[in-house]
């Protein structure tokens, strides 16, 4: 044995311990949640209990996967359970470690926090059954995965988690198939589009790739700002730094977790309804999209050039002017294209709530049932959107 | 003129870089700095400047005490401070004289660094210091269209704006084949004899050191474990800083 651990060391290794029996316990949760909505689906039986004993036999069944080696965390966070002679423990042990288990952890985790305490860093049950949780070794060579205790319980869960979600998404091959005449009327519609409304069609899609323009352009300067302030690398100086830096990726993850489609329905209120509202509703969830993309960017920097010129005693600006955007203006211009693609075809989607453009004149149409009008904004959306693709690649090669 | 006092880094992983390192430089040494990768040597140079906080202990650097500046009184004191790096570390796309021109940095208000707003003067002296690395033809190149070499030299020539009373060097050769590196630090040497300029060049090679330092120190596990002449490094100290299984290599 090395020298004792440290009281620092300890309480990583809990920590450690900690977190890979909430992972067990939540992939146990999710286990007999799948298990619950099947025996309600196949029998109708409903288990009737409340949360609290709910995630209790929760615990208490993660737990026991843990004390037979068969737990996916264990594997996981690389530990294994040993006896006293760095043994894999008789099954009565096992047994011992799990009743044990109970009064260690009941008591609000009491007899576990002695583990931080102890010089030898067990808790209740570790010393009370003989066994411990030891690091893995790295190189040890094991039965195949699937032979194991976590294989088949990771298996299971797989199994499980497509069962129920086959059966929650509704999939049927058999409908699929044999009711595919009633679309029919529709397709044809799509594939004989009505040319008369082409002219309008253009001057609508002209009004879509101007939207994404605008709303592009309105993002850039906007997201470079915050991608600077969203660049772990460059703010982790100072608490101020850190602060901003988690305040603006949180404000940007927020923002782009809300769809475009949310932000068109709330600048068509704000602004009304039109071009403009969608123009907004693309440059906000721009600003988030790109921000991040920049900021991932800034933060794979080669710190090299940053040092250089912090040597030679430059202010701030400066240093991030010479050591870090010649390094980002490749990339960012990259992406800002690459986003402008995106936009395009995000501008014909927000039309569709009244984000005007292509994607509104689609709508309409498809509501008045004129499919062959449908067909018509279809076609041609698909080859702008066709066109813009290869255009962005070209531009985008030459720049990388 | 360099004076360091207990210099001991530990990195938050706790990894033990320097512990406690004693050193003082006289102004005009060429100081190198031998020992394995890992063994402390460019964590000693950044303490210098301060890219690197220290963990404790004290560094001064011409009557300035590094270890306590903070701020504008930290830049004012690393304007002094050149350094260069075994990656050159330039801007690839940017002209030599652009790059050199970086050098400048430390003596602009936020404003006219950012938009590069140099003077005369210093396009002046941009140009002298790229003659005195013998690469004045270069200054309107792209810094990607140079070999190796000539990087390392606009490098230098970026350092020799500072003005600077002390040069650290991070491994300038390492990147670089033999016959290049001579002339790399045949310029490091000249200006150090010529312009009397204090040199601390971290180097992998012993005969490098043997050859351009007026005085090696030898660094093993954050420790000093050689400090004087270059001819005093005999087969003895050699296993004793490189470790036992170690064979001396020439580069010639």
């Amino acid at each position: 044995m090395s020298a004792a651990p440290t009281g620092r060391q300890r309480l990583r290794f809990l920590w450690d311990r900690l977190r890979g029996f909430v992972v067990d316990w939540a992939l146990v949760a999710f286990g007999l949640l799948l298990i619950h909505f099947l025996l309600a689906y196949y029998f109708t039986v409903h288990v009737r209990y409340t949360w609290i004993v709910w995630l209790l036999v929760a615990a208490l069944l993660a737990e026991t996967l843990r004390a037979w080696g068969a737990s996916p965390a264990l594997r996981l966070f690389g530990k294994r359970l040993v006896d006293r002679d760095n043994q894999p423990p008789a099954h009565s042990r096992r047994l011992l470690r799990l009743v044990t288990w109970l009064p260690a952890a009941a008591v609000a985790g009491a007899g576990l926090w002695t583990a931080v305490l102890r010089a030898d860093g067990l808790t209740w049950h570790d010393r009370l059954s003989g066994t411990r949780l030891v690091e893995r070794p790295k190189d040890s060579v094991g039965p195949p995965w699937y032979r194991t205790g976590w294989g088949v319980v990771t298996i299971l869960l797989f199994v499980l988690t497509y069962w129920v979600a086959a059966l929650v998404t509704e999939v049927d091959l058999g409908k699929f198939l044999s009711r595919a005449a009633t679309a029919k009327p529709i397709f044809q519609g799509l594939f004989t589009p009505e040319w008369s409304l082409l002219a309008l069609a253009i001057k609508n899609i002209i009004i879509t790739l101007f939207l994404a323009l605008v709303a592009t352009t309105l993002a850039v300067p906007a997201a470079f700002l915050l991608s600077f302030l969203g660049a772990r690398n460059l703010m982790t100086g100072s608490r101020t730094g850190l602060a901003a830096y988690y305040a603006v990726r949180t404000v940007m993850n927020v923002t782009r977790s809300i769809e475009p489609l949310v932000w068109a329905i709330i600048f068509s209120v704000w602004v009304g309804i039109g071009p403009f509202a969608g123009t907004l509703a693309l440059a906000i969830h721009s600003i988030a999209g790109l921000g991040k993309l920049y900021s991932e960017q800034l933060e794979a920097i080669d710190p090299g050039p940053l040092e250089a010129v912090r040597s030679t005693g430059a202010r701030t600006l400066p240093l991030l002017r010479w050591g870090v955007v010649p390094q980002i203006v490749p990339p960012f211009l990259s992406f800002t294209i690459y986003r402008w693609d995106i936009n395009v075809r995000m501008a014909t989607i927000i039309g569709l709530v009244g984000g005007g453009g292509i994607g509104q004149m689609l709508m309409q149409y498809q509501q008045l049932v004129k499919w062959q009008a449908v067909g018509l904004c279809m076609w041609l959306i698909a080859l702008v959107v066709w066109i813009m693709d290869i255009l962005s690649a070209k531009i985008r090669e030459r720049l990388v | 003129m360099l004076t360091i006092r207990g210099l001991t880094k530990i990195y938050d992983d706790g990894t033990p870089a320097l512990r406690g390192v004693d050193l003082t430089v006289a102004r005009g040494e060429f100081v190198a700095v031998v020992g394995l990768s890992g063994s402390g040597k460019s964590t000693l140079l950044r303490c210098i400047n301060r890219l690197i906080d220290p963990s404790a202990g004290t560094i001064e650097v011409d009557g300035t005490d590094m270890t306590a500046a903070q701020g504008e009184k930290l830049r004012a004191a690393r304007r002094r401070i050149a350094m260069i790096f075994q990656q050159f570390n330039l801007v690839p796309r940017h002209s030599v004289l652009r790059n050199v021109l970086t050098g400048a940095l430390g003596n602009k208000g936020a404003a006219a660094g950012v938009l590069g707003l140099f003077t005369a003067a210093e396009r002046e002296r941009a140009r002298a210091n790229l003659a005195l690395v013998g690469i004045a033809e270069k200054s309107a190149a792209r810094v990607e269209a140079l070999s190796g070499g000539q990087k390392q030299r606009v490098a230098i020539a970026r350092a020799l704006m500072q003005e600077p009373v002390l040069l650290l060097a991070d491994e300038p050769v390492a990147s670089l084949d033999p016959a290049t590196s001579h002339s790399v630090m045949k310029y490091l040497a000249a200006l150090n004899r010529e312009h009397g300029l204090t040199v601390l060049c971290n180097l992998h090679f012993l005969s490098l050191a043997r050859r351009y330092g007026t005085r090696v120190i030898a660094l093993k596990d954050g420790l000093i474990v050689y400090d004087g002449a270059p001819e005093g490094i005999d087969e003895t100290r050699f296993r004793e800083i490189y470790g036992e299984e170690a064979e001396e290599v020439e580069i010639r």
